[in-house]
């Protein structure tokens, strides 16, 4: 933000839709919004006057190519960008030396760096650390994009600099999460006594400040254990799985790859004409700072949601749920592919409950009181399956199913209703096992710290992690010897993560 | 009788959630209504002694008391904002604890059982006043099966009471 001007940074199709509030009234004030010189190479295909412009940008763009090039070690894989000032090549061009485009010149470099990677993943491989150390810097505000760029840098020397307060590094208040060593000395602000501590609240992941180690990353994940419990009042138990024959589970084995693989086949297995399907976008989902990847666009989605906080109108109400699986082929087959997590290798990417209800409409006839059934709520993730997309789609999702004996002639169990709801993609909470912190251990539940007790004692019997001995409990009705007969035939197939760190299998 | 037409379940469906989540939410919200959390929950009676099936966070709680007593004592305060809801009718004719007599199909829709899934963000504040949160605020998932209150759907049905009532409830945080 520069007075009263807000720049944000858009994908095209986006920066259409952002332009229609043009002139558009707000809070007293009239906005007018402009699209800014795009830095993404599309910018080059339209437009008469854009040769001599590009062709100084393309110089200009070589030459910060070659000092990125000179200035990069490889097998460091840090990026040097100290003293800039010094810098023969960048003083021509007028980094830092107080004239109108020194705030110019390292956002442009920071594009041009951008513009050398594929992907976040091959940026994120190359470069792991940065200096911008001896840079005469007083705060972060002329090289802030620097965390747009290399949002998850984990080394950053910032050492021989100008910075006499912590306020000089706000503008990087909330970026860097995967950030674990950062180097200070040289500024004045070396001396503040309360500076380690604030720069440990601030980076969640920081262990070493000025080349001291501080905190461990075992020290850092019991950390977050216990700030995600206490954040949460009830506390985050393995899923609720009370299924009946296991229709639940045979139901969920079958429907995750059939849904990414066979849609058609899927309704033919579980959907009739009476199966009721709907979609919901929650488009303002909380996220995650320490995740914060693009959220990809929503557009093949959102024609087809259903989120009934700005769906008023009964017409679209109406329309937009989708009975029977002529109806749902529709829409499925309009929607991306798919590509979910294979549940039995990424267990730790679900939470799956289930427990059975009563009045169900018997489809048979029969009973007039209606027929028992299951409901399945699934929260998890999945990808779309887009062959021109350059990066992942990975969204989440949750989805609640309504099962029930299928009518004489169609399939034994139905799908009597089909709710999708879907957000950013965010990671799953996970269920907290209280023993690794001491705080959540004071539950007053006898059931839940017996439950606890036993999950320990199967962590030592096993190796497994306290998630997978929990799930392996939870799924043999907490009887340990059944529970370790379970882990014993299934140990080749568990997943290395199963096992705690350093366990031979 | 004419049966249950389309439109008029949709209507009446959409209807109850979201008067349900513009009510059942607030009460959460406000530790001041917190004792009212329980009127949401269907009460087993001796004709009908099917219980409200409830899990929070994978935990079973046994009874609406249970849920009112968690957050009267476990939770100081707490901020629960819904972003999406959608419904569906799951019986249009739901029958359970019925007398023979009313087993026959409605049109107006009071007889629906119906499915609600809320996805929203929740911020738990914490008991100490000194506690600098990060309050990023947390994600959840809910989903309830609503079915008819009898008690006010009867022809000598008292005024006010709640239509709805929880028949199961099933919370997760998510983020």
């Amino acid at each position: 933000m520069k007075g009263d001007s807000v720049i944000i940074t858009a994908s095209s199709e986006d920066i259409a839709q952002i332009q229609k509030l043009d002139k558009f009234s707000f809070a007293g004030s009239v906005l007018s919004i402009q699209a800014c010189d795009p830095p993404s190479p599309q910018a080059k295909e339209s437009g008469e006057k854009e040769p001599t412009v590009s062709q100084a940008a393309q110089e200009a763009k070589d030459r910060f190519r070659a000092i990125l090039a000179a200035r990069y070690d490889a097998n460091l894989k840090l990026l040097n960008l100290s003293a800039l000032a010094l810098d023969a090549g960048l003083r021509q061009m007028g980094v830092f030396d107080g004239s109108t485009t020194t705030s110019k010149v390292f956002p442009a470099m920071m594009v041009v760096c951008d513009s050398l990677f594929k992907s976040p993943q091959e940026k994120r491989d190359a470069i792991v650390s940065v200096s911008l150390a001896d840079n005469e810097l007083a705060d972060v505000s002329a090289v802030t994009t620097l965390a747009q760029t290399f949002p998850d840098l984990k080394n950053l020397d910032l050492s021989g600099n100008k910075f006499t307060d912590i306020k000089n590094l706000n503008a990087w208040r909330w970026k860097f999460r995967h950030l674990e060593n950062l180097v200070l000395t040289g500024n004045p602000i070396e001396s503040q006594p309360t500076l380690k501590d604030e720069l440990l609240r601030r980076y969640p992941n920081l262990q070493i400040v000025n080349g001291v180690t501080l905190r461990s990353p075992e020290e850092i994940a019991a950390a977050k254990a216990i700030a995600e419990a206490t954040q949460s009042p009830i506390p985050i138990a393995g899923p609720d799985f009370r299924d009946v024959s296991q229709v639940g589970e045979n139901f969920i084995r079958q429907f995750l790859p059939l849904y990414d693989n066979d849609r058609s086949a899927l309704l033919g297995t579980f959907y009739d004409s009476q199966s009721v399907y709907s979609l919901s976008l929650n488009l303002t989902s909380p996220r995650s700072h320490e995740h914060s990847v693009p959220i990809a666009p929503w557009t093949s989605y959102i024609k087809y949601s259903r989120n009934l906080t700005k769906l008023t109108h009964l017409g679209a109400r109406m329309s937009r749920q989708h009975k029977g699986s002529q109806a749902i082929q529709q829409v499925w087959s309009a929607l991306p592919p798919s590509r979910h997590p294979e549940l039995e290798s990424h267990a730790d990417k679900y939470l799956i409950e289930c427990h059975p209800i009563p009045g169900l409409t018997d489809p048979s006839g029969q009973s007039a009181r209606g027929v028992d059934g299951l409901i399945i709520t699934m929260h998890g993730e999945f990808e779309d399956q887009i062959e021109t997309a350059t990066e992942k789609s990975l969204r989440s999702f949750s989805r609640t199913f309504i099962l029930g004996p299928g009518a004489p002639g169609g399939p034994p169990i139905r799908v009597v209703s089909d709710m999708l709801t879907l957000r950013a993609w965010a990671p799953l909470a996970l269920p907290q096992i209280s023993s690794i912190s001491p705080e959540t251990q004071s539950t007053n539940d006898p059931e839940q710290q017996k439950r606890e007790a036993i999950t320990m004692q199967l962590v030592e019997k096993t190796g497994m992690t306290p998630y997978y001995a929990n799930l392996c409990l939870t799924e043999t009705g907490w009887d340990i010897e059944q529970a370790f007969i379970a882990f014993t035939a299934n140990k080749d197939k568990l997943p290395a993560d199963a096992f705690m760190p350093g366990v031979a299998r | 009788m004419a049966d249950l037409s389309e439109d008029t379940a949709v209507k009446v469906a959409t209807d109850a959630a979201q008067n349900f989540v513009d009510t059942f939410y607030p009460t959460l919200n406000n530790q001041k209504a917190r004792g009212n959390i329980t009127s949401f929950y269907l009460k087993p009676t001796l004709a009908s002694p099917q219980r409200p099936d409830i899990t929070l966070n994978g935990n079973v709680v046994s009874d609406p008391s249970e849920v009112q007593k968690i957050f009267e004592t476990q939770i100081p305060k707490a901020q629960y904002e819904v972003q999406s809801f959608d419904c569906q009718v799951i019986n249009p004719n739901y029958n359970v604890g019925l007398d023979d007599a009313a087993l026959g199909p409605e049109k107006d829709g009071k007889k629906m059982s119906i499915v609600v899934m809320v996805s929203g963000g929740v911020k738990y504040a914490k008991g100490g006043a000194d506690e600098e949160t990060r309050d990023e605020g947390r994600g959840f998932t809910e989903t309830f099966v609503l079915v008819p209150n009898q008690e006010a759907h009867g022809p000598k049905a008292p005024r006010g009471l709640k239509k709805w009532l929880i028949q199961s409830q099933n919370f997760r945080l998510v983020l």
